[in-house]
């Protein structure tokens, strides 16, 4: 058993919180400045630039990205071996997850997007209640993920249970039609998280555990779903949507899938887009 | 390089005319944000025949909740939601005399008939831009609706606040022309 003092764990937490919501992370502006100089249209090539520069702008400033600090949504990889001393106060690790990120966007003014319930739509006020995801596996370390998540993108999401008669060329083509559909409103250049497989409600986890993968350019390990992941990076880019949807080569940066085992009656596909504020990261403890 | 155009608030529509989709902006003067709720409460406002929260007369709208100001600073970050979610309320805005509106991502065929209709631009700022657009806002300011937080409307008062012509007073749209050309090869 390794013991972990969940004060440490707040502090880490806040910091990576705060760090996601101001500073774009370096292969995000890599994956800019590349695409930059192969935009034919010189307002797409302008587009790019702006979002460079708004991403100094944010970094001097101290300041969000976007306006939009999203949703806080945190993927926790928790070893078995794992144990937690109780010295913040809390009850355990989800409040202190809950804590670090109301803290964070209070400390930091982030807004808060969140509204205590769908139909009667009162903000919460916090920013709380943030979305914890949880994996368990063996060993003494913790890894926590962090995806700050806006409303616009999010919005364009899409599932479809597909059937196994279903060929992957027609899946992929319902994945490129999302993202046509999305158009403008996500911010595009975006990243398109992809799941298959799974079931009704893990396919769209899988969607977006799919956002988190770094660097941006890795593909997915398994070369049936890298080549996957090529060739609809490859047929989005060549839809013309473009930098904030006004024309252009880069609509998308990356695509990332992520596949899973499923019922043999069944071919669950889900579709979760992220903006060019891509606001993820993650601390391992 | 084309120069962008430089409109100031009250936008009269002889300013508005030669602007072409695709034109480059720079705003000053007062703009107002409005997005779901608080267009919710506009609705209702006017359906019980109750005083606005500012007059629509020429006003430009902003579809954003932005963030709060922070200590160190005049205002935080401001940038556009998707104007979509507000395609339900934009006609009957447009008839009472809002002169155009700023947010990102496409309309309805029915805003976009009501917009040439009543003569009302539709501008997009950088979705996702949040910082550099707070650098041309000189002051923020609530006027209506505080206790809908970030939902609440906000007067910015604005200098040189850089927008794209999406759908200008002739029909043009550069949601589909700007894809268009660049497909085309005619950038
Ligand atoms: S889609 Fe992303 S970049 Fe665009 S407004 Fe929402 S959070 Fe910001």
């Amino acid at each position: 058993m390794r013991r972990l003092s969940l004060s440490l764990v707040e502090s880490q937490v806040k910091s990576l919180v705060e760090r996601c919501c101001v500073d774009l992370s370096a292969d995000l502006l890599d994956g800019l400045e590349k695409r930059r100089g192969g935009e034919p249209c010189p307002w797409a090539e302008n587009t790019l630039a702006s979002l460079l520069e708004n991403a100094r702008v944010a970094s001097r400033e101290r300041i969000p990205l976007c306006q939009d600090t999203g949703m806080a949504v945190f993927f926790v990889l928790l070893g078995d071996d794992l144990l937690f001393e109780r010295d913040n106060g809390t009850k355990g690790l989800e409040e202190t997850l809950q804590r670090a990120m109301r803290d964070a966007y209070r400390e930091s003014s982030f807004r808060t997007s969140m509204v205590m319930d769908p139909l009667r739509r009162k903000n919460t006020g916090d920013n709380s209640p943030a979305f914890v995801h949880w994996e368990f596996l063996p060993g003494d370390s913790l890894t926590i993920s962090f995806i700050a998540k806006g409303g616009g993108a999010e919005n364009m999401s899409r599932l479809k249970m597909f059937t196994p008669a279903c060929s992957a060329e027609e899946i992929e083509a319902w994945i490129v039609e999302t993202v046509v559909q999305a158009g403008s409103n996500p911010c595009p250049p975006t990243v398109v998280g992809v799941g298959l497989g799974g079931n009704f409600d893990t396919v769209s986890w899988l969607a977006k555990r799919a956002l988190l993968r770094t660097p941006l350019e890795a593909a997915n390990l398994d070369p049936f779903y890298g080549g996957m992941e090529e060739r609809l990076l490859k047929k989005i880019n060549g839809t013309g949507i473009g930098p904030q949807g006004l024309g252009g080569e880069t609509t998308s940066l990356a695509v990332h899938v992520e596949a899973a085992p499923c019922h043999m009656a069944t071919l669950p596909a889900a579709v979760n887009i992220n903006c060019h504020a891509h606001r993820v990261g993650r601390v391992v403890l | 390089m084309i120069l962008p155009y430089r409109l100031t608030t009250p936008l009269k529509d002889e300013e508005m005319a030669p602007l072409r989709a695709g034109d480059q902006v720079l705003l000053t003067g007062d703009i107002y944000t409005a997005r779901d709720l608080a267009h919710k409460r506009i609705q209702e406002a006017i359906d019980r025949g109750l005083p606005l929260p500012f007059p629509l007369k020429g006003a430009v709208l902003f579809y954003a909740g932005p963030t709060p100001k922070p200590p160190h600073r005049h205002v935080g970050s401001v940038g556009p939601t998707t104007s979509g979610r507000m395609d339900p309320y934009a006609p009957l805005l447009y008839s009472l005399g809002v002169k155009a509106t700023i947010g990102k991502g496409p309309r309805s065929p029915r805003v976009k008939e009501a917009q040439l209709l009543h003569q009302c631009l539709y501008m997009a700022a950088l979705g996702g831009g949040a910082a550099l657009l707070s650098l041309s806002i000189l002051s923020m300011e609530v006027v209506a609706f505080p206790e809908l937080g970030p939902e609440a409307v906000y007067l910015f008062k604005v200098r040189d606040f850089p927008l794209t012509v999406i759908n200008d007073l002739h029909g043009g749209d550069f949601y589909l022309e700007g894809p268009a050309r660049y497909r085309e090869g005619r950038p």
